[in-house]
């Protein structure tokens, strides 16, 4: 009862803020490029599949192009989805910590665990609706469209909400330790810019700065130890294909969040307000 | 059996870093059930440090205490509280009563219930005709109803006032404080932090001073402000008829024309004097026991704190 209104009022926050009327309006709008692209283009699905002959793995023509076509979509999507997001939830903590905000829901018989569970769950409510409407949308376009309906693209809302709870943490985190929102984001970007892609490759990048075991070891250590946004899009496009999926790069991220949520709930349950 | 117990409480903030500020010091006090208690002191004397260790916002040094006989922080017991902050922000795309919803809930009141207490304490507040208004149109005055009415809600069995005058014109505070005894003659513990010494004159049982984090003066506004057992007589008429006898017997006194004013050191001495004005055809304008403003008293007691 209580963890439900501390949810509600988080969603109510996020709609009434305009970043998150900006993240529906921009969803809609490319929704509606790809609704007109799928009315008025030539493109005939026939035409293209002429000729093609059955693939190895099973998949006809149809589903190969259609999957291909969607997994190029999921991928501009993830990463667009994934940046937004972090932009429209950074607030979310630091707001709640606001002097004058903080005492008064403090002053209420609300334990603090639940109050972080609150921002946590509002948060990531927020997100998958955002997400799933797009995927949703996205998908009938599609399959409309083509004629083949598949549930693979559908289930990437899993991946996407997954990948952005696990930076959610991390915004959180910093929430509570420094209540900045702007420091949240810098830190967030940077590490979704720089860090995660050249930990992902690091056989390629980070391996040849130096050949020292030590070292390579420590490169080792760090990515398994934070999340893995860019494997975490290599299993979306897994789910897309039907392939083989790694899941370590599930657990692996989801112990990072879990760690580093009971830390945060550590520190918010002896800070002083 | 006290609600507030406060067993040698002090807060340091920050205590590593070189900005370490030592808020609240040693402060022990019991509030009794049913009063009105006021906690005064200057800018930063640690009043609102010491609500905010009572109910668990921040957390002291070292000392103990209880509130309604739970130990602080506890947070079941803030249940049965009510507390009014400083500053206090309320989420402003919210309107007033959609702002007491969401404390209701978090207090755990059932909806019908809290239906009707939205009601009860809008009226209370007088800002029925303000519910639909969204919190960002708020006056300064019309936010501290609502931060009041909020506080309100759960009928609480203590409440704590941060300032709770603050922004409200003369006649909102004077309902505020007509609000604050009502509540009291239904036995609600008040507590309040104020700088406005006048009213809190007005209204409180007892009072203590924080100076510095330090609890330098406790006891009723009465018993502070009363000055030794000092009187004080004023009379018109033939003033230089008396003016050699009252010199002979060493008694202070003032003249501004037809007027005079004698301060005397008891009782008896008063009416030793009254009788002597009186023989010489004088009219006494007022007998009464000598007192100090709370105000005076305040800056007197923080000025020798200070030197
Ligand atoms: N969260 C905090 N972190 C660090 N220092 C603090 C914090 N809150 C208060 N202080 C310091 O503690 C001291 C007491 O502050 P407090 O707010 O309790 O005073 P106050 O008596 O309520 O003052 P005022 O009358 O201005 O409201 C001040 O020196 C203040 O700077
Ligand atoms: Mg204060």
């Amino acid at each position: 009862m209580k963890l439900l209104a501390i949810i509600e009022d988080t969603i109510r926050e996020s709609i009434a803020k305009k970043t998150m009327i900006g993240f529906f309006a921009i969803s809609n709008v490319i929704l509606l490029i790809m609704l007109l692209i799928a009315l008025f283009s030539d493109f005939d699905i026939n035409v293209k599949l002429q000729g093609m002959e059955q693939f190895s793995n099973g998949a006809s023509p149809l589903e190969t192009l259609v999957r291909t076509m969607e997994v190029m979509i999921a991928n501009l999507l993830y990463m667009a989805a994934i940046f937004l997001s972090i932009f429209a939830t950074a607030s979310i903590m630091p707001n709640t910590l606001e002097k004058g905000a903080i005492d008064l829901l403090l002053s209420k018989p609300v334990s603090r665990s639940t109050i972080l569970a609150g921002k946590l769950i509002g948060g990531t409510l927020i997100v998958f609706f955002n997400v799933a409407y797009y995927i949703i949308g996205m998908w009938l376009i599609i399959s409309f469209r083509t004629g083949y309906w598949d549930s693979g693209f559908l289930l990437t809302i899993f991946p996407i909400t997954f990948a952005f709870v696990v930076l959610y943490v991390f915004l959180l985190f910093i929430g509570v330790t420094t209540r900045s929102s702007a420091l949240g984001i810098i830190l967030t970007y940077g590490f979704l810019i720089i860090l995660a892609p050249l930990l992902a490759k690091r056989e390629v990048f980070l391996y040849a700065i130096s050949s020292s075991e030590t070292y390579r070891g420590f490169v080792d250590v760090l990515y398994y130890l934070l999340p893995k946004p860019d494997d975490i899009s290599s299993l979306m496009n897994n789910v897309i294909l039907h392939s083989e999926i790694n899941w370590m790069p599930v657990w692996s991220s989801a112990a990072f969040a879990g760690v580093l949520y009971g830390l945060t709930q550590y520190i918010f349950n002896r800070k002083d307000f | 059996m006290p609600v507030i117990i406060a067993s040698s409480l002090s807060k340091t903030y920050s205590p590593k870093s070189r900005h370490a500020v030592r808020a609240l010091d040693n402060v022990s006090l019991q509030v009794q059930a049913g009063e009105i208690f006021g906690l005064l002191g200057p800018n930063g004397s640690g009043k609102t440090t010491f609500i905010k260790l009572l109910l668990g916002i921040a957390f002291p040094t070292s000392g103990s205490g209880t509130v309604l006989g739970e130990p602080l922080g506890s947070t079941d017991v803030k249940a049965r509280i009510g507390y009014l902050p400083e500053n206090h922000r309320y989420p402003p795309y919210l309107n007033g009563e959609q702002i007491l919803r969401f404390f209701g809930k978090l207090t755990g009141l059932e909806s019908r219930l809290l239906d009707r207490r939205i009601d009860e304490v809008l009226k209370q507040v007088g800002m029925e005709q303000w519910r639909k208004v969204k919190f960002r149109k708020y006056s300064k005055g019309m936010m501290q109803r609502i931060g009041l009415a909020q506080a309100l809600l759960n009928q609480p069995e203590v409440i704590f006032l941060d300032e709770p005058t603050d922004g409200v014109d003369p006649l909102g505070r004077k309902e505020i404080r007509e609000l604050i005894k009502h509540l009291r003659d239904r036995g609600t513990t008040v507590f309040i932090n104020s700088h406005l010494l006048s009213e809190v004159e007005m209204i409180s049982d007892r009072v203590a001073i924080l100076h510095k984090g330090k609890l330098i003066r406790e006891g009723t506004v009465e018993s502070l402000t009363k000055d030794g057992d000092q009187w004080e007589i004023t009379a018109h008429g033939d003033v230089h008829s008396v003016q050699m006898d009252l010199e002979a017997r060493s008694i202070h006194f003032h003249v501004e024309k037809e007027r005079i004013t004698i301060i005397v050191p008891d009782l008896q001495e008063a009416n030793h004097v009254s009788d002597l004005l009186r023989s010489r055809g004088l009219l006494i304008e007022s007998m009464q026991q000598k007192k100090h403003s709370l105000e005076d008293f305040f800056i007197k007691v923080i000025q020798d704190e200070d030197r």
